[in-house]
């Protein structure tokens, strides 16, 4: 993977991108018509989406140098959905949807960045592989001492085969299937989720048959 | 109204921000290196300082060593806006007294909050 100091060098002027961008979207440089707040929307949707890769970079990178610490904390799992509000905003554009279920009452205790980054990461997925005027989903349900369960689901028509399962999480996965690129999420994706909830003392899994693909992963409870 | 003094020597960012928090009703200076921001700091105390790490002449971390080694200064809160994701960067930030760190690229709301918060603790 990359080394810090070129993702530092990445992430820099990325940050010039999404700040001046939030700008104008924010007004405060003034109205905008219709047209330029939907172009600027696009940047600043295409930065979100590169923001994730390089950030799901450096962690990948810590963490097969032995170097990823991770700071656990107790919070509510809703706390994270306005993280999410760029890839709902990416599903309206795309005419699909998003159904979150998430208790208001339920907390986790771990890593509150690494953990918004792998549902960014699944959703933004989810969301690829559902069909145009589709729905997309994420719910959280406590399942008690196995800690809180989330589940990522997409009713695309496509499918892994069943022997590629075991799989999908490893590093190389998209490079050696190629014809299953598209399914998997860019970047150090799926990859970079299995390390990410791991590192947390968590387990990750996927189910896909047509019509249906189901990631789930599991967190302590808080 | 609150002072800060963003030092940074990525000038677009660095516009982007000051723009920003000028907008928020905070009186902003800026350098574009360690040097000129420990100078600035010296001559204005500000309220806060929002501080990169890799910068020309002088870089964040000795920036923040002479702030916190003068009695004058020390009581400045300092952030540090950082890319780097670096177990050993963030420790190091920590380690020097500064009051928190954000890492870039970040959420415009996420940086006004917590300056709010430092300013909040300072009673400013």
């Amino acid at each position: 993977m990359f080394d810090d100091q070129i993702l530092h060098d990445l992430k820099n002027p990325l940050a010039g991108i999404t700040g001046s961008v939030g700008l104008f979207l924010e007004g405060l440089l003034g109205p905008l018509d219709e047209d330029q707040k939907k172009q600027l929307e696009n940047i600043e949707l295409s930065a979100k989406k590169l923001t994730l890769f390089l950030k799901e970079l450096s962690v990948v990178g810590c963490a097969e140098n032995g170097q990823l610490t991770v700071g656990k904390t107790a919070f509510r799992a809703a706390e994270l959905v306005p993280e999410l509000d760029w890839i709902k905003r990416l599903a309206a554009k795309e005419e699909k949807s998003i159904a979150l279920g998430i208790d208001e009452k339920l907390s986790l205790s771990a890593d509150r960045e690494l953990t918004a980054l792998v549902l960014q990461d699944l959703l933004h997925n989810a969301v690829r592989q559902t069909e145009r005027g589709g729905r997309a989903g994420l719910t959280v349900t406590d399942k008690k001492k196995d800690g809180l369960l989330f589940e990522l689901v997409s009713n695309g028509s496509s499918s892994f085969p069943s022997e590629q399962l075991a799989h999908v999480f490893e590093k190389d996965f998209r490079t050696k299937h190629q014809e299953l690129k598209m399914m998997t999420s860019p970047g150090a994706g799926f990859y970079f989720c299995k390390l990410a909830v791991e590192a947390q003392g968590g387990q990750i899994g996927i189910e896909s048959r047509p019509g249906l693909t189901r990631l789930f992963f599991r967190l302590p409870a808080g | 109204m609150a002072k800060i003094l963003l030092v940074d020597d990525e000038t677009e960012f660095v516009e982007m921000v000051a723009f920003r928090l000028a907008k928020a009703g905070y009186e902003v200076t800026t350098a574009a290196d360690g040097e000129a921001g420990l100078a600035q700091a010296r001559a204005l105390h500000p309220d806060l300082v929002l501080l990169d790490i890799w910068m020309p002449k002088k870089d964040g971390y000795q920036v923040i060593q002479e702030l916190k080694g003068s009695a004058e200064t020390a009581a400045i809160p300092v952030l540090f806006l950082t890319a780097s994701t670096l177990p050993q960067t963030l420790e190091k930030i920590k380690a020097a007294g500064a009051a928190d760190y954000i890492l870039k690229p970040f959420d415009p709301p996420a940086l006004m909050n917590k300056i709010k918060t430092i300013l909040e603790q300072k009673h400013v």
